[in-house]
Order: structure tokens, then sequence, then C-alpha cells
């Protein structure tokens, strides 16, 4: 994770509404908003629990096949309901993605993520067990039972396999050696297993096949899910690639291959972009038009004006440094909540770029109000040549007098870590007093966060873009 | 319903059973299963779709015109059956069609004639001196109470577990009415599709007349396996209920049941009439 | 991944214990109408033929109208009635009725299904109508609704139990 930008968008790997413009700029409201979140996630569970309880026969559970199946029903009961928030967390919310982050969203997906495919497995083989332990038969006959002679098992079968899949791409190890197009489409079947599993639950599933206000209330709560999908997905992207009409106006090296991307378009402050947010764009040029990609803005925008800047990393990303000006552009955001809102507007700032996290980090360092030791900028990389965008910070620090300091070298070095507890603070003697804006690959982002608790800083003043790569 | 004096009949490929109180004068009783039974065999006559010289297998091949029926000694009762045919094929958007039974589709009014014969073999009873009585057509149940207010109870038998009952409904007056593939021994699973080949393993309809119970079950059984489906034919009773106050109980051939939402009201306790009221 | 173990974990341990307070909850359990129970050494009046009637005819073929044969007595019977053994779609059963002063008190499967299939299917029953099943047991029946069975089907049905226990 040494490139630049095209990582510092990639972390932005969820997706945010539109700029929130009006919110309280009181630190710690998203932190008490993600609370609100987990509160309202937490509460479906014992909801869908109560749905077995209520339609689970008194004195039905009469022996180990009666409670492995029951286990086997609660699991997949859960599994379901969790599938659905995972896609309520990704469908591009405009409440979740302001207020809450969409750091936090992504962070809560991912780890639900994993915990949900594993109930999903756990419900497949607790029912097949249970079934096969009420029957007397062996598991491996039950399978083929329940496959190939109960309603819909065979697309629900599927749907599981899919979901297997999306795990396996997405566990750290495998995603790290994924292109990202790979990761990103394969992940899209989770909709097709969600659509696959669906007619097993109410044709098999005792909780729905028997009740018409469950089956009422589950096709409420997956309508809803799939309408905010296609709204926040779709259609409001559609319209506003449409209505906006943005186009590549030049591509500028900016070193050793890394480009930046200046682009136009109609009216494009009407959307309300800050520096801090990333967008999806979808280059309309042959080999780019299917896949799209999340770069966050690399300069902060202004006059209808927006940049990102890429680094060539010899993927998809090695045909963007070759694109034509007049390339029309398909974009959806911007998204993101690491912008200038969540800072205390009394406290300092001091922000912490890695490599490539540079990108939102230059855009809040162009246009955080302040002055002087305001804003503080640590950016650190491996070596020099690798401090992307090192001129134009240096210009910004010279015209508002921001400290700039650039920490190169390895972190096994003969002073140790540039990002230590000890060595930040004799950085920043006030860090413990100062919001800090955090973006770099997931390893350094998740370690730096740890001194900086170390060294007294409150998580809800730790502002961090996810980094999932 | 300890104490009641019984009666049995073979008749149109089945038994039928009329069950009286214990109470009631032998001769009375005697007279009018008699009276019920000696109607079931005639309508066995006339419509039996086996018998090569029946008005209907002429209907069927054609012998027979629906205008020579107007000379027919039994014209006017063939003539209500084809009109309830008629009415079942327009309610059930054609999923029952006596026209087009089997296949080669052939004209067979089977389906909707056992229920129209009991309900009225059933009013002889009652005229016949037998005000409260049951009369059990090979599972399809016309019952009165005459003036004692206590319910009859009919059981429903659960196809999966052959032998036992599913629930119990109690009426007072009203027909209850069942049709099913278990008994006939139908396939449970379609080896090709690896899918149920029945959406519904049976369907009970109850409510004022057996016509027409009769007929919603038999029309909502086809009806199921349309492509339409379950959904469709939940659908469907669901809206008769609502309009007609026929309630319904479906079991899939997983065992599922499902229900009109005015049934549980005859489940427990006693209930005093048949509702009137529409609750789909 | 230590996250999602620990998760998965307590889940095990939150089921558990909802599924333990769930058995606790429904007291002893209470024999369904169609418990299998068999009592060996019963005495079986033949439950098969049930009826004075004529004989009975095949499904196909139903028989050309007879006179009527109602053969009604005021004796109740009691004991039991056991049906011989029909293939159904879920297995070969045979079904024996216990009656007592002419009420149908227990039905009993002298032949469980194969596969264990209707344990399963007991799992979609509709809740509400299975607890009515299960206060039904102690409840008479005055007729059984059905599907049609034929003249031959009639001997293995309850409703020829219930015919029988009033001859």
């Amino acid at each position: 994770m040494s490139t630049v930008s095209t990582p510092s968008a990639r972390q932005a790997r969820h997706r945010a509404g539109p700029s929130p413009r009006h919110l309280s700029g009181l630190p710690g409201a998203g932190h008490l908003w993600s609370r609100a979140l987990l509160l309202v996630i937490w509460a479906g569970v014992p909801a869908v629990l109560a749905l077995w309880w209520q339609d689970t026969i008194p004195g039905s559970l009469r022996g180990g096949g009666d409670y492995v199946t029951a286990a086997g029903r609660l699991s997949g009961l859960l599994a379901a309901y969790l599938l659905l928030v995972l896609v309520a967390l990704m469908a591009r919310i405009p409440w979740l993605e302001s207020r809450v982050g969409s750091d936090v969203v992504a962070r809560y997906h991912r780890t639900l993520g994993e915990y949900t495919v594993a109930l999903a497995v756990a419900h497949a083989v607790l029912i097949t067990l249970g079934y096969a332990w009420q029957s007397g038969t062996n598991p491996i006959a039950e399978t083929g039972t329940v496959l190939f002679h109960y309603p819909d098992m065979l697309l629900a079968a599927a749907a599981l396999a899919l979901l297997v899949l999306v795990g396996v791409v997405s566990a750290r190890a495998v995603r790290r050696r994924l292109p990202y197009e790979t990761w990103y489409h394969v992940h899209l079947l989770v909709y097709v297993a969600i659509a696959l599993a669906f007619a097993h639950e109410f044709s098999v599933g005792a909780d729905f096949s028997t009740s018409p206000r469950n089956r009422l209330l589950w096709s409420g709560a997956h309508i809803a899910v799939a309408a905010a999908v296609l709204v926040f997905r779709v259609v409001v992207p559609a319209r506003r690639s449409l209505h906006h009409q943005v186009r590549v106006a030049r591509v500028v090296a900016e070193g050793p291959g890394v480009v930046s991307i200046h682009l136009t378009g109609r009216g494009l402050d009407e959307l309300g972009a800050q520096a801090g947010q990333f967008l999806r764009w979808r280059f309309l040029a042959r080999g780019l038009w299917w896949q799209s990609h999340p770069y966050s803005l690399s300069a902060a925008p202004e006059r209808g004006q927006w940049r990102i800047t890429v680094k060539n990393l010899g993927d998809s990303s090695a045909a963007l440094t070759r694109l034509r000006p007049g390339t029309r552009v398909w974009f959806e955001g911007p998204y993101g909540a690491f912008t200038e809102q969540r800072r205390h507007p009394a406290r300092k700032v001091l922000l912490i770029a890695g490599g490539a996290g540079i990108t939102p980090i230059r855009a809040l360092y162009e246009s955080l109000p302040g002055t002087g030791s305001d804003v503080l900028l640590l950016y650190r990389a491996s070596r020099p040549e690798d401090l992307v965008l090192y001129r134009e910070l240096q210009d910004i620090a010279r015209r508002r007098g921001f400290g700039l300091y650039p920490l190169v070298g390895p972190r096994t070095g003969p002073q140790g870590d540039p990002l230590s507890a000890d060595r930040l603070r004799a950085e920043v003697p006030d860090i413990a007093q100062r919001d800090v804006y955090l973006c770099g690959p997931g390893g350094m982002a998740e370690a730096t966060e740890q001194q900086l608790r170390r060294l007294g800083v409150p998580r809800r003043r730790i502002h961090r873009e996810a980094f999932e790569f | 319903m300890t104490a009641v004096r019984t009666a049995t009949d073979h008749v149109m490929g089945t038994v039928v059973s009329l069950a009286a109180p214990d109470t009631t004068d032998p001769a009375h009783f005697q007279d009018a299963a008699t009276a019920a039974f000696t109607h079931l065999h005639h309508v066995d006559q006339v419509f039996s779709p086996y018998l090569p010289d029946s008005p209907i297998s002429r209907i069927r091949d054609g012998r027979l015109s629906l205008a020579g029926l107007v000379h027919h000694p039994d014209g006017p009762q063939i003539r209500e059956v084809l009109d309830l045919c008629e009415r079942l094929k327009q309610g059930s958007g054609g999923a029952f069609d006596a026209w087009a039974v089997g296949d080669p589709p052939r004209f067979d009014p089977c389906g909707a004639v056992k229920g129209w014969a009991t309900e009225h073999a059933s009013a002889l009873a009652a005229a016949h001196g037998l005000p409260r009585h049951i009369l059990n057509a090979g599972g399809d149940i016309r019952l009165h109470s005459g003036n004692d207010p206590a319910p009859w109870r009919v059981g429903i038998t659960d196809p999966h577990h052959p032998g036992s009952v599913l629930t119990v409904l109690h009426l007072r007056d009203g027909a209850v009415a069942t049709s099913g593939t278990a008994e006939r021994g139908a396939h449970v699973f379609d080896p090709r599709t690896a899918r149920p080949a029945t959406a519904l393993a049976q369907v009970t309809v109850t409510g004022p007349d057996l016509t027409l119970a009769d007929g919603y079950a038999t029309a909502a059984l086809a009806m199921a396996t349309d492509p339409r489906g379950r959904a469709a034919t939940h659908a469907w009773l669901a809206a008769l209920a609502a309009r007609a106050g026929y309630q319904a109980l479906t079991i899939d051939p997983f065992g599922a049941t499902w229900h009109t939402t005015g049934l549980p009201d005859l489940l427990t306790a006693p209930a005093t009439a048949m509702p009137s009221s529409a609750r789909g | 991944m230590r996250k999602t173990t620990m998760a998965l974990l307590s889940t095990s341990a939150g089921l558990a214990l909802l599924i333990g307070a769930k058995a606790e909850s429904a007291g002893a359990p209470k024999p369904a109408l169609a418990v299998t129970s068999h009592l060996p050494g019963a005495p079986s009046p033949a439950g098969d033929n049930p009826t004075n009637s004529a004989a009975p005819a095949t499904g196909e073929s139903p028989p050309p109208a007879t006179t009527p044969s109602p053969g009604p007595t005021t004796a109740t019977a009691g004991g039991r009635f056991t049906g011989s053994v029909v293939d159904t779609p879920y297995g070969p059963v045979q079904v024996q009725a216990v009656l007592s002063a002419g009420r149908l008190t227990d039905v009993t499967v002298l032949q469980q299904t194969r596969g264990g299939h209707s344990s399963q299917i007991d799992s979609y029953a509709l809740p509400q109508l299975k607890s009515e099943a299960l206060k039904a047991q102690s409840a008479n029946i005055d007729a059984v609704s059905g599907a049609t069975y034929t003249s031959d089907g009639y001997a293995q049905s309850l409703q020829a139990a219930l015919d029988a226990a009033h001859r």
C-alpha cells in the first residue's frame, strides 16, 4: 500500500450521501449517531427472536433433534435479518453517510458481514443435522432430502454458496490479492443471494409460511431496503450524472506514474462536495466503462472544478493515466463524512496521512480554516519519492503558515516508528488537545490510532476514513 | 355427541354416513335415511360419467344436446348442475372447468355434483324429520342442528398424519368440504422439477352451503396446480371469505397450513352460528 | 476474526438459553392425538369391515345404485379397531382407533411413516391450529372431513371408526 491516490480513494469503500451541509459541528456527534445506529440494529434482534418464540408451540421441543432444529431456525432468522441490515448499511442512505459517517458504516458492515456469513452456514448445518436427528437418517442423506424435496431449497443452497463466496473474497488475506474490480463485482452477488434465499424463507420457513402478518412485515422490510438501494445507488447517481455532464478537462502528470485528473461539469457547486469527500467514478472510455472506482477529491472543490489524483498501479488505474480530455464521466456521490464538520471549531487540528491517504488530507489541508499551528500535517511515506503532491503541500504550508512534517523512512529505522507515541508527542506536544484526521493504509491507521489513544486523544476526536484494501 | 345413531351406504364411489341423536325416533331416522340415500343413488345414476347411458355420458359424447334437456325428465336437475359448473368456472377464473376435465379434456361435472347432491340429500333428511343431523359423503359434510344449541364437531383430517385430525371445527349449521390429494395417493414430489407435484395437499372450505363449499375446495385445489400457484389460490380464498363468508384451511405438501382469518373462530368456543360477516 | 468468533460463541450461548427457556415454558409435553403408543394384546374387532352394506366397489368404477342399506342401532361400541396397512405417500401406515362407550378416545398409528418426514412437517404446522389439535385429543368428533375416500378407502378412515362405534 505504498501508492498514492488510488487507495486513498479506495479506502472509501463505503459510500456517503450528499454532503452534510447542516451537520452540527459538535464533537462526538458522529459517535452519538453511530450509537443510535447500533441501537436500531440491535433492536431488530429481539424482534426477530420473538417471531420464533411466538411461532414455536409450547411442548414441541422434546429432544436433541428439536433443539438443534430450533437453533437452526433461529440462526437462519438472524442471518436473514442481518443480511438485510448489511445491504441497508451499504445503500448509501444519506442519513447513514452524513450523520453516522461512511467509515463507521463500513466498519459495521465489515464486522457484521463475517458474522452473518457464519450464521448462514450455521443455519444450513444445524437445520440439516436437526432434521437428520429427528428422522433418524444420516446427515448426508438428509442433505439430499432437504435439497431436492423441499421447495425452493436449491435456490437457497445457491444463495448460501454465493454468500460464502462473497465472504471468502472479502476475507482480508484474499481481499489483498484480488483486483478491486473482482472484489467489487463479486460483492454485488449478495443481492442475488438475498433474492434466491427469499423464496425458501416463505415456503419452508415456519415463521413465515404460516403467518401473513410476519410475511407482510418481512416483505415490507425487504421492499424498503430494496427501494433505498434503488433510489440511492441507482436513481440519484443516474440523475446527477445526466444532469451535471461531468467530463475530463485535463490530465496532469504529478510524478512517476502519478496523474491528477481535472474534471468539469454543469453546476457542480450545487452538489456541495467538500474537501475530504470521495466520489465513485465511472469513466466512459474503452475498457473502463464497466467498472467504477472510488477516488477522493485531491483538492478542495471550487468554481465547478474537481480533481482526483491517481497512481498507476498496473491494473485498471494504468488506463486512467491515458484518459483523454472530453471523456464523459458517470459518478456517484459525493460521499463521506471525513470533512471539516467532524471537528470542534475551537480545536486545533492534526492531519496524519499515510502514503495513499494523502488525497483527502491534501484537500482538507487546503481548506481547513485557521492559521499557523492551528493545522499540522504529518505525512508518512517509506521513500521520499512516495511523497506525492508534496510541492503543493509546501505551497499551502507557506501560504497559510500551517505545519508540514514529512516522516520518511522505514518503520524499523534507527529512530523507530515515526508514528510511535513518543515520536508523535515530540512532534506535536499538544496532541491530546487536537482533533485528529487520520487516513492511510489499514495497518498504519490501526497502529496510529492505538498510539493516539495512548497519548490521551479520546476516540471521538480521532476521525478516520476507513482504509480497507 | 356421545349417543348418535348412524346409517351408512355405498354410493357415488364412496361411503355416505348419516348420524342423528339417538333420541331420534328409529322410524323417523330410517325414513329420513332412505330419502337421503335414495336421492344420492338417483343423482349417481343421472350424473355418473362411468355409466355409458347416463345423461351426463350422453352430453359428453354429444348424444344429448343441451337444448334436448328441456324434455328430459332430469332436465331441471342437470340444468342446475350445469349452471353451478358455470358459476364455479367463472368464480375460479377457469381453474375449475367441468368441460375440460382430465387428459384429453372431457365434460365431467363430478367435482361439482357430490356437494350439490349431498346438500339436497341433507335438506331431504331434515324435511323427513331429522332437524338435527350430520351427513358425511366421503368427507364432504352437511350438518344441521335444529333447535339444539350444541354444535357438531367436525375433525379435519391431517393429510400428513393418516388417521389423525389436524383440527376440529365447531358448527351448528353449515357445510365442510375437503379436497385433497392424499387419499388418491398422489406423489408428493415431481421428480423432474424436484418440487411438489401439487401446490396444495388439501383444501377445506366451510360455509353455509355444501354445493358451493365443495365447488370452492375443488376449484382451489385445481387453482393451486396452475402456474399462478399457491399464493394466488390463497388470495382467492381470502377474497372468498371476505365476500361470501366461506372460511378455508389449506395444507401444502410439506405440512404448512394456511387459513382465512375467520377460521379460528370455529376452532375454539362452540360457535353459535356460521359467521356471516366477511373476514378474509 | 477474533471478534467474530467471540460473537458466534456468545450467540450460541444466547440461543441455547433462549431454546432452553422455550422448552421449559411448555410444561409437561402433551400427547398428541396421533401418538405412537402401541398396546400389545389389545382386543381388535375388525375395523376393516365396519359396514353391513353391499360389497364395496373399486374407486374407478363405482357401483351402480343399490338399495339404501342403513343399519341403525342404538348400541355403542368400545374397543380397538385396527385398520389394514395402507400405502400412503408418506409410507405404509396402519391406524388403530380406540373407542370407549362410543367415543373416539385415541387414534394410534401402528406403523410409523418412513423417513420421519412427519416430525419435520410438524415444525411447519401452524401453531394456532396445532395447539387446537392438541386440545382436540379430548374432544369428541362427530364427523371427519377429508379428501374423498373411495369405498375401499373408507375402511381405513376415521369416519369408519366413528360409524362402527355407533353400530
